[in-house]
C-alpha cells in the first residue's frame, strides 16, 4: 500500500500521539456527554503510530468525525503484523463500533476470518486502501464495504504520462533507494511502462538509501547515457538525485519525485525539481470515516471504489500545498 | 649460555646433549638458615562454596631455588597458582612476600610486586612478532605529552637482550611471528620476558606439558638460568622426570593438602611415584 | 640438501643454495638475483594488503574492458573516490574495532543519530557548522562509550550487543525524524571544506578519508596502543596477564568507530544538506565488508587499515564501474554481492597459500639467511655478489643476537 515504506519505519510511539488521541478522546467525550446512543462510533484500525505519515490519515479521521459529528477512536498496533492488526480489529469489535475503517496492508485473505464476525456482528467494515489494480466497480461480495487509498501504479503511470506530456525525448532513469520495497517497486514499474509505451527509453536504476551512493550512481549514468533528459526518485527521498543533477552541470535535467516532504517542496518551489505526486493521505483517513458514516446513517454504498489519489504538485500549485503541508493537510 | 662462571652447578655437564632428562641425583645444597623466602603462602585455605580446594597449605619458595609443585588434578594446584598471582585471595593464612605480609586484590598487584606467572598456552601471541611479544604491555615509548609512539628500536635491543640475558639461542629474525615459534620458545620468551622486566618469582604453570623432549630440554635449561640469575621459581608440573631434573624442592599437594616436602637429594623417581600414587 | 622450492616454479630452474646447518654463515649463502627478488615478492604477497591491491587492479581491468570510453577517466577516479571517501571513513574504525576482537553493527545507525544532531543543532539552535560538526562527532563517541561499556561490564558478545544498540539508535532516529526528512541550510565554505571538488575535482572527503587512514595506519603500527589493540585481539586473557587495560583498549575502540561514523554523518549533512530517517542504513555490513576485503580477519587480531582503504576504492570501484557498464538496474545489489564475495574468497585463499608456502630458494621462512642475503643483493653497491659483506656485519644488520660461538 501507498507510504508502505514509511510503514516499516515507524515502530516507537512518538510523544505527538499523546496529545493527538487526548484530543480525539476529548471530542470525542464531549460528544458523549451530550448524545450516547445516537452518536455513531467509528474505530480506524491504523498502520502505525499516527506520526509522520499516519499522521496524516489520523487527521483526516479526526476532521471527518469532528464534521459529521461521529466519534473516531485511531488504535494501531505496536508492530505492524498481521495477527496484531487483527487484535485491534477484535478490540474495536468488542468494543461495539458502529463501523471500522481498516489501513490494510495485506492481502484481503487475511482479513475474511476478522470482516465475517464483523459482518455477523452488524459492524460495517471498510478499507483505506485501494482496490485490486484493475477493480473499478465495486465488487458485492466484496468483504469491505469500500475500498479507498492511493494506487501506486497509478501514481507511476501519472508521473510517466506527465512527463510525457512535457515533451520529454530521449531517457529517463527511473532510480529506486529501496529495491525491496513493494511501493517503491510498484511506481518504478509502472512508469518505466507508460513510458516505454509511448517510445521513450526508460531505465531502472537500484540505489541505496545512501546519499553519496545514490549520486554517484545517478551521476555516472548520466555519464554513461548523456541524452538522458528526466530522472525520477520512487521513493521520497530525492536528495542523492538533486545532488547528482547539481554536480553533473545538467541543469536542464528534469527531476520528478513521489510524496511531499520539506526536501521535495524547496526543490519544487526552486525549479530544482519539476513535479511529485501526491497520494493525499489526508483523504485516506477521511473518506473512510465519511463512507461508513452515509452508510450507517443512510445506507449509501460506493459503486466506484475511491481513489485518494495520485495527484501532481508542481510549480503551479505549490505555494497552495506548501501552506497546507505546514499546516498538516497535505 | 653467558660465558660468566657460575657458582650453581648446571643442570647438565657439559657435553650431555639436550635430550637427557634422566633425573640425576645431584648435590643440593641446603636453604640457608635465615633465609628469607621470596614467597611463602602461611597456610593458606580457601573453598569454593561446598569445595574444599585447600586445607591448611604452607610452602615457601626462594631466591635461586626451584620449587617443583606436583600433584595429580584436583590437588589444588592451579588453586594456589591463582592465589599466588593475585587472582583471589585466600579464606584464611596468608602470604609472605619477601617476609612482609601481602594482600593482592587482582593479578595487576601481583605483577608489580615482580610475580610473573606464566600459563602454558597464554604465553604468546600468535601474529605479533617476537619483539612485540616480548614488550607487550611495557612497550618503550618515545615522543612527549600525548604525543608518544613506539620506540621500535629499542623495542628491538630490549627484546634482544631479553633473550639473551637468558641464554635463549635466537637464531631468526626478531619478527618472527608468535605462530612460527616452537611451543618451547614461546615458554623460554615468557620466561625472559619475565626476568627482564623484573620479576622476582616466576610461577610456571606446566611449562613443558605439551612439549617435545628436545623442545622440553631447552625449555628447562632456560628455566634452570633462571634460577641461577636469582629468581624464584615455582614449577608446576605433572611430569616427575622433568621436576626432579631441576627441582632444588618438591612439595607434593594432594586433596587440598601439602602431602609431602622434600629436598631434592632426598628422595627418588620410583619413591616419588609411589607416594603420589598412595596420596593421590 | 634438497630444494623445497614448492609453487615456485619458474625459478626451479635455478639451483637451490646451499644450505648450512644453523646461522653460522650468514651472508656466505650465494643467492641468484631471481630468487631472492622471488623471495622479496613472496614476503610482499604475505602482507594483509597484498591481495585487497590485487582486486582493485583486477577490477580496473575488467571494468576497463567493459567501457573502455568512460571507465578509465579522471571523473571515474572522482566518483569513486567519493564513494570510497564517505563508506571508508566508517570502515576504518570498524577495521580497528574488528582487528580488537569486536564488531559494531550500530555504525550505520550511529551515522545517521549524528547527522540528525548536526541538523537539529544548525537549525533549530542556530549554531554555526564549526560548533555543531564537532558536537555530533562528540556524541558519537559518548554512543560508542556506551557500546563500549556494555560489553566490558556485562560481558556480553558485541555483536549482540551493538544489534541492539543499532535498534534502539535508528528507532530514535524514526521517533524524532517522524519518517520524514528535515533539511538545513549549509554555509557553501562547511560544504566545500567537508566535501567539495577542491581537490582538482576530487572531494575534500578523500582528503579527509586518507588522513584518517594514514592516521589509523599509524596508530596501529606505531603506537603501543596499536600493539595493544592487535594483542586483544589474538589473545585476550595473555595480554590481560601481562598488564595490558584490555577494557580501556575496548572502549577507546567503540568510541573511536562511532565517532568516525559521526565524522562521516557531519561529511554527509554537508554534502546534502539533510539526514532522513534511514540515513546510514545498512553501512556496518558494507563497512564489513570492505575492512574482509581489505585483508583483515573476522576472527579479529591481524589486519590492515590501508588494507581497507584499498577495500572501499575496491567498492566503489564495483559501484561505478557497472553503472558505466550498463549492467541491468535490477541486478546491481546482486552483482557486487557477487564480486565482493569474489574479492575476499580471493583475498583469503590467497592470503593462506602464501603463508604455506615455502620459501624459495631453500631458505628458512622468515630467515637471517634470507634477509642477510636479500640485503647483500638489493641494498648493496650491486657489485659482487656472496662476498658481500662478512658475516658479523651482516648479522648486526638484520639484527641476529650473536650466540654462536659461545
Amino acid at each position: 500500500m501507498s507510504g508502505g515504506r514509511t510503514l516499516t519505519l515507524l515502530k516507537w510511539t512518538h510523544v505527538l500521539a499523546m496529545p493527538l488521541c487526548a484530543a480525539a478522546l476529548l471530542v470525542g467525550g464531549q460528544r458523549d456527554a451530550r448524545a450516547d446512543d445516537t452518536q455513531l462510533s467509528i474505530y480506524f484500525v491504523g498502520c502505525a503510530a499516527p506520526t509522520g505519515f499516519h499522521g496524516y490519515l489520523a487527521r483526516g479521521a479526526e476532521e471527518a468525525g469532528k464534521n459529521l459529528g461521529v466519534k473516531v477512536t485511531y488504535i494501531y498496533p505496536d508492530e505492524l503484523t498481521i495477527p496484531n492488526q487483527v487484535e485491534k480489529i477484535e478490540e474495536a469489535i468488542a468494543a461495539k463500533a458502529n463501523g471500522i475503517a481498516l489501513c490494510e496492508f495485506a492481502q484481503d485473505s487475511a482479513y475474511t476470518e476478522v470482516a465475517a464476525t464483523a459482518k455477523a456482528a452488524g459492524i460495517a467494515f471498510g478499507s483505506a486502501a485501494a482496490p485490486p489494480a484493475g477493480a473499478q466497480i465495486r465488487d458485492p461480495n466484496d468483504i469491505f464495504l469500500f475500498r479507498t487509498g492511493s494506487d501506486e501504479k497509478a501514481a507511476g503511470t501519472l508521473s510517466g504520462k506527465r512527463l510525457i506530456a512535457m515533451g520529454v525525448k530521449g531517457r529517463v532513469v527511473v532510480d529506486d533507494q529501496q529495491p525491496g520495497d513493494a511501493t517503491c517497486r510498484d511506481r518504478a514499474e509502472s512508469e518505466i511502462a507508460t513510458l516505454k509505451a509511448a517510445g521513450i527509453n526508460a531505465d531502472f536504476l537500484e540505489a541505496s538509501m545512501d546519499p553519496g551512493q545514490e549520486a554517484e550512481a545517478v551521476g555516472n549514468y548520466l555519464r554513461k547515457n548523456p541524452d538522458t533528459a528526466a530522472a525520477t526518485s520512487v521513493c521520497n527521498i530525492s536528495a542523492g538525485l538533486l545532488s547528482a543533477k547539481a554536480d553533473s552541470g545538467r541543469s536542464d535535467l528534469i527531476v520528478t519525485g513521489f510524496d511531499l516532504d520539506a526536501q521535495a517542496l524547496d526543490a519544487v518551489r526552486d525549479g530544482r525539481q519539476a513535479f511529485t505526486i501526491d497520494q493525499q493521505q489526508f483523504w485516506r483517513g477521511y473518506m473512510p470515516v465519511l463512507l461508513l458514516t452515509h452508510y450507517l446513517k443512510y445506507g449509501l454504498v460506493e459503486a466506484n471504489y475511491f481513489l485518494t489519489g495520485p495527484t501532481i504538485v508542481d510549480k503551479s500549485n505549490i505555494e497552495q500545498v506548501g501552506k497546507l503541508v505546514t499546516a498538516g493537510y497535505r | 649460555m653467558s660465558d660468566a662462571p657460575r657458582d650453581r652447578p648446571s643442570r647438565l655437564p657439559a657435553g650431555r646433549g639436550a635430550d637427557d632428562l634422566a633425573p640425576r641425583p645431584r648435590t643440593i645444597e641446603p636453604i640457608a638458615p635465615g633465609a628469607v623466602p621470596v614467597m611463602e603462602a602461611v597456610n593458606v585455605s580457601k573453598a569454593f562454596g561446598a569445595t574444599t580446594a585447600l586445607v591448611d597449605v604452607s610452602l615457601k619458595a626462594y631466591a635461586g631455588r626451584i620449587l617443583a609443585l606436583l600433584g595429580d588434578n584436583g590437588a589444588g594446584k592451579s588453586t594456589l597458582i591463582k592465589i599466588l598471582s593475585g587472582v583471589f585471595p585466600p579464606d584464611k593464612g596468608e602470604l609472605r612476600f619477601c617476609g612482609e605480609r601481602v594482600v593482592f586484590r587482582n593479578p595487576a598487584q601481583a605483577r608489580q610486586r615482580g610475580i610473573a606467572t606464566v600459563f602454558q598456552d597464554l604465553a604468546v601471541c600468535e601474529l605479533l612478532s617476537v619483539t612485540r611479544n616480548v614488550i607487550l604491555g611495557r612497550e618503550p615509548q618515545k615522543g612527549f605529552g600525548p604525543f608518544k609512539w613506539l620506540d621500535l628500536k629499542r623495542a628491538d635491543e630490549m627484546a634482544r637482550s631479553a633473550l639473551h640475558q637468558l641464554g635463549v639461542r635466537w637464531e631468526r629474525g626478531l619478527d618472527e611471528r608468535g605462530v612460527n615459534i616452537s611451543g618451547g620458545e614461546r615458554q623460554s620468551l615468557a620466561i625472559a620476558r619475565a626476568m627482564f622486566f623484573g620479576s622476582s618469582l616466576l610461577v610456571l604453570d606446566e611449562p613443558t606439558s605439551a612439549l617435545a623432549v628436545r623442545q622440553a630440554g631447552r625449555v628447562l635449561d632456560h628455566i634452570v638460568e633462571a634460577r641461577n640469575q636469582g629468581q624464584a621459581v615455582i614449577l608446576i608440573t605433572h611430569n616427575f622426570r622433568h621436576a626432579l631434573s631441576v627441582a632444588d624442592d618438591l612439595t607434593v599437594l594432594a586433596q587440598g593438602r601439602v602431602a609431602a616436602h622434600f629436598r631434592r637429594d632426598e628422595i627418588e623417581l620410583d619413591e616419588l611415584t609411589e607416594l603420589v600414587a598412595r596420596v593421590a | 640438501m634438497p630444494s623445497r622450492n614448492r609453487g615456485a616454479g619458474e625459478y626451479m630452474a635455478e639451483p637451490p643454495i646451499t644450505q648450512h646447518a644453523g646461522a653460522q654463515n650468514a651472508g656466505a649463502a650465494v643467492a641468484s638475483r631471481r630468487i631472492v627478488y622471488g623471495e622479496r615478492l613472496r614476503r610482499l604477497m604475505l602482507r594483509p594488503e597484498a591481495t585487497s591491491i590485487a582486486a582493485v587492479v583486477i577490477l580496473y581491468v575488467v571494468f576497463t574492458i567493459l567501457s573502455p570510453d568512460l571507465f578509465p577517466t579522471k571523473l571515474t577516479y572522482i566518483s569513486v573516490m567519493a564513494i570510497a571517501a564517505e563508506l571508508g571513513i566508517v570502515s576504518i574504525g570498524v577495521t580497528l574495532l574488528m582487528i580488537g576482537g569486536h564488531f559494531d553493527l550500530s555504525v550505520g545507525a550511529v551515522l545517521g543519530l549524528t547527522s540528525y544532531v548536526t541538523v537539529v543543532l544548525m537549525r533549530d539552535y542556530g549554531m554555526p557548522p564549526i560548533v555543531a560538526g564537532p558536537a555530533a562527532v562528540a556524541v558519537g563517541a559518548v554512543l560508542g562509550a556506551i557500546n563500549g561499556a556494555l560489553v566490558v561490564k556485562f560481558r556480553i558478545h558485541s555483536f549482540v550487543v551493538t544489534l541492539g544498540t543499532m535498534l534502539i539508535w535508528r528507532g530514535v532516529l524514526i521517533a524524532l525524524t517522524g519518517g520524514f526528512p528535515k533539511t538545513v541550510n549549509i554555509p557553501p565554505t562547511f560544504k566545500a571544506v567537508m566535501s567539495g571538488p577542491l581537490l582538482d575535482g576530487f572531494r575534500m572527503s578523500m582528503l579527509w578519508f586518507f588522513v584518517i587512514g594514514a592516521l589509523g595506519t599509524f596508530l596501529l603500527s606505531r603506537t603501543r596502543i596499536g600493539n595493544w589493540i592487535q594483542a586483544r585481539g589474538q589473545n585476550e586473557q595473555a595480554a590481560r596477564n601481562l598488564g595490558v587495560p584490555v577494557d580501556r583498549v575496548t572502549i577507546i575502540l567503540f568510541m573511536l568507530t562511532s565517532a568516525l561514523a559521526a565524522v562521516a554523518g557531519v561529511i554527509q549533512v554537508a554534502r546534502f544538506s539533510s539526514v532522513d530517517a534511514l540515513r546510514g542504513e545498512g553501512m556496518e555490513l558494507q563497512a564489513v565488508a570492505v575492512t574482509v576485503i581489505g585483508g583483515t580477519l573476522l576472527s579479529g587480531g591481524y589486519g590492515s587499515v590501508i588494507g581497507t582503504v584499498l577495500g572501499s576504492i575496491t567498492f566503489g570501484m564495483i559501484q561505478v564501474g557497472l553503472v558505466l557498464a550498463g549492467a541491468p538496474g535490477h541486478f546491481f545489489r546482486t552483482l557486487t554481492g557477487f564480486i565482493v564475495v569474489a574479492a575476499v574468497i580471493l583475498n583469503t585463499s590467497v592470503a593462506r597459500r602464501m603463508a604455506r608456502s615455502k620459501p624459495l630458494g631453500g631458505f628458512r621462512r622468515g630467515s637471517a639467511d634470507a634477509d642477510a642475503a636479500i640485503t647483500a643483493i638489493i641494498g648493496g653497491a650491486g657489485g659482487s655478489k656472496g662476498d658481500a659483506a662478512n658475516p658479523d656485519e651482516l648479522a648486526g644488520r638484520v639484527g641476529v643476537s650473536q650466540e654462536q660461538g659461545r
